[in-house]
């Protein structure tokens, strides 16, 4: 690895002479964690199923050769064929195109919780170190607290609980606005949904701040630059948020990962999106009942719901590798 | 050693108590009126709406009582047995009643799954730190990526068609719990050890590649020991705490993932309780159940830190 800067003299502006070494221009730490992520192939094969999920997401409608909501009483519980590359649903719903569907329910769920967790976590995380005491110490409490406790349960509880009163808060925010959007029962069942997960969410994020926080105040680089009269806002700014960034972006994956995976867990146990709203874990409850005989209603979503979280799993440990060189181990 | 254990049960309580004021305060407001769904449901439909009927069954069920009052009867009634009743079941059956019946099995399982996650994922760590960033490191790690990847709600059911419908090698679940060492029970066994497999193989293999960098080892090498007699005497024993941590908190998501095995395998425990409860909206039998759960695993935890004691003399407590 070459990181050197230092520019032989004998280099006259008009081009090297012959033999020496070209300068290279050194590699900034983004550089070289893109450049250990770029030959990770587990990682690079995990972005490469992240980069089609999201377009397939977002150009589902082009792509789905069917109306997701389309019945087709013709076709009912068709096997894979050239017409229905995944088969049929048992009310002749094309699989591919609600799988599509699916994926983009999944991603924006996802993309919700994991941006809320981040910044609530952030917040909650630097606010705790900073306060430090005994609000911290009951804030780890209760970061212990709803670690101790199945993540799965206090999600399903949260939404089976919420449900009603997020819809009477949409109910009257609809009679104040009117705004079409808040009677829609799919878009009420999105915000139940993301929540239930954002109340486990934020935890990871909190402690990782927190402790950041915490070991860096230590420092004596930091106490050296507040020495030196720096105001707070540039420790966050040029010292507090380069060092977290790395492991906030390891954290944001894979909690990408873990949303998808509970938003298809709780639709799977009916609590989750609403029909007519295409989710995943919907899909495989639906074709539960018939898995014996067209285990494609399982296997269709089933799979892809897998291989994305396995690639989100591989990302992330590919960015851990990349951009945590020494947590890695050896 | 006694004084240890008292403190860390008495440290429990404040956090059971704020875990069940939550469950209890949020499920109260958000279920809805029970009395009126019960005057509702039980009351003479052709007259309409029972006003009376109504007012009965809050009396009956102290609604009119501030929230707190009520939380306060209910924990007392808890801690003496009784959690209420399930008014969503037929017959109103106790909740404690329902638990009671249900716990064992989903205990039995969890535990089969336990000991499959350690005698699986403990030794392929192993194998996976002795043969680090090789071929086989490479295999092993992906290999749990993967099987820790797939939701057990799709894991169980490929399962059921491969192994039981195809293959015909274990004999169908049908219904029920069939005992701990039933062969009914292997599968969903199985499928719920995945759950926790790659964390195990994980923590195994960083722990272990960690001891293998301590002097000591080198040490041993040094002494002439043979590399089997390194590891296992050496390196095995001086690695497990991790482990052993990261298979009681294992313990805890087993426990959260019953709510999928328990219904795919048609198993009566508190998986399938829980799940029927969250869709019946029967807000009772859920509270209950987590506080039972919540117990459960503060037990589970409490365990882990006293086998960490038996393991470890620096980690004994000494007070």
């Amino acid at each position: 690895m070459d990181t050197s800067t230092i520019v032989p003299a004998d280099i006259s502006p008009g081009g090297a002479p012959a033999g020496a070494r070209r300068a290279k221009r050194s590699r900034s730490f983004w550089d070289d964690a893109w450049y250990k992520f770029r030959h990770n192939w587990a990682g690079m094969a995990g972005l490469t199923v992240f980069v089609l999920l999201c377009l397939a997401a977002i150009f589902a409608k082009q792509i789905a050769p069917y109306d997701y909501l389309e019945q087709d009483w013709t076709a009912i519980l068709q096997p894979p064929s050239a017409a229905h590359i995944m088969g049929t649903d048992d009310l002749g719903r094309d699989i591919f195109s609600r799988v599509l569907m699916g994926g983009r329910t999944a991603l924006m769920v996802a993309m919700a919780i994991s941006l809320t967790g981040a910044i609530v976590g952030l917040l909650v995380g630097a606010f705790s170190a900073f306060a430090g005491g005994k609000v911290d110490a009951l804030v780890v409490w209760v970061i212990d607290g709803v670690m101790t406790f199945p993540a799965i349960w206090l999600a399903a509880f949260v939404s089976v609980a919420t449900a009603p009163a997020l819809k009477n808060l949409a109910g009257s925010l609809y009679n104040a606005t009117g705004w079409e959007f808040l009677r829609n029962e799919v878009m009420i069942s999105y915000a139940v949904v993301v929540f239930a997960i954002g109340m486990i969410n934020w935890t990871w994020p909190a402690r990782l701040v927190r402790s950041q926080v915490l070991s860096l105040r230590e420092r004596e680089f930091i106490e050296a630059t507040l020495a030196l009269g720096a105001r707070p806002r540039w420790i966050i700014m040029k010292h507090l948020v380069p060092n977290v960034l790395g492991s906030m972006i390891v954290l944001v994956t894979l909690s990408f990962g873990n949303a998808m995976l509970f938003e298809s867990s709780l639709s799977y146990l009916g609590i989750g999106i609403r029909p007519p709203g295409a989710s995943w874990g919907a899909m495989i409850f639906q074709g539960m009942s018939k898995v014996r005989t067209h285990p494609y209603l399982v296997l269709a979503p089933g799979i892809t719901l897998a291989v994305v979280v396995l690639a989100l799993q591989f990302m992330g440990d590919a960015l851990n590798d990349a951009l945590n060189p020494k947590s890695r181990n050896k | 050693m006694l004084r240890y254990l008292v403190r860390r049960i008495l440290s429990m309580i404040p956090l059971l108590i704020v875990v069940t004021a939550f469950t209890f305060v949020v499920g109260q407001y958000g279920a809805g009126d029970l009395a009126a769904y019960l005057a509702g449901t039980r009351g003479d439909s052709t007259k309409g709406f029972d006003v009376e009927l109504y007012q009965k069954f809050r009396q009956e069920l102290g609604m009119d009582d501030p929230i707190y009052a009520r939380y306060a009867n209910w924990l007392w009634n808890a801690a003496h047995g009784d959690l209420g009743r399930s008014y969503v079941m037929m017959g109103d059956p106790p909740v404690a009643y329902l638990i009671k019946n249900a716990v064992p099995q989903s205990l039995q399982l969890c535990l089969a799954a336990l000991v499959l996650v350690t005698i699986i994922g403990v030794p392929l760590g192993v194998v996976a730190a002795v043969f680090s960033n090789g071929f086989l490191d490479r295999v092993l790690v992906s290999g749990s990526s993967i099987l820790s990847s797939i939701p057990s709600f799709v894991l169980a059911p490929v399962a059921i068609i491969v192994v039981v419908v195809r293959l015909q090698l274990l004999p169908s679940v049908g219904v029920g719990w069939h005992g701990l060492f039933a062969k009914e029970t292997i599968l969903p066994a199985f499928c719920l050890a995945m759950v926790g497999l790659l964390n195990v193989v994980r923590t195994t293999r960083v722990s272990i590649l960690e001891v293998l960098s301590q002097e000591y080892v080198r040490a041993a090498r040094a002494r002439g020991l043979s590399e089997r007699l390194v590891i296992a005497r050496h390196v095995i024993r001086n690695a497990m705490l991790p482990v052993i941590t990261v298979i009681g908190m294992t313990g805890a998501g087993l426990l959260g993932a019953t709510i999928f095995i328990e219904q795919i395998f048609n198993i009566q425990g508190f998986g399938m309780m829980v799940s029927k409860g969250l869709q019946r909206g029967d807000i009772m039998t859920v509270t209950g159940a987590v506080l039972v759960s919540t117990v459960i695993v503060m037990l589970f935890s409490l365990g882990v830190d006293l086998v960490y004691g038996l393991i470890d003399p620096r980690v004994r407590v000494t007070k």
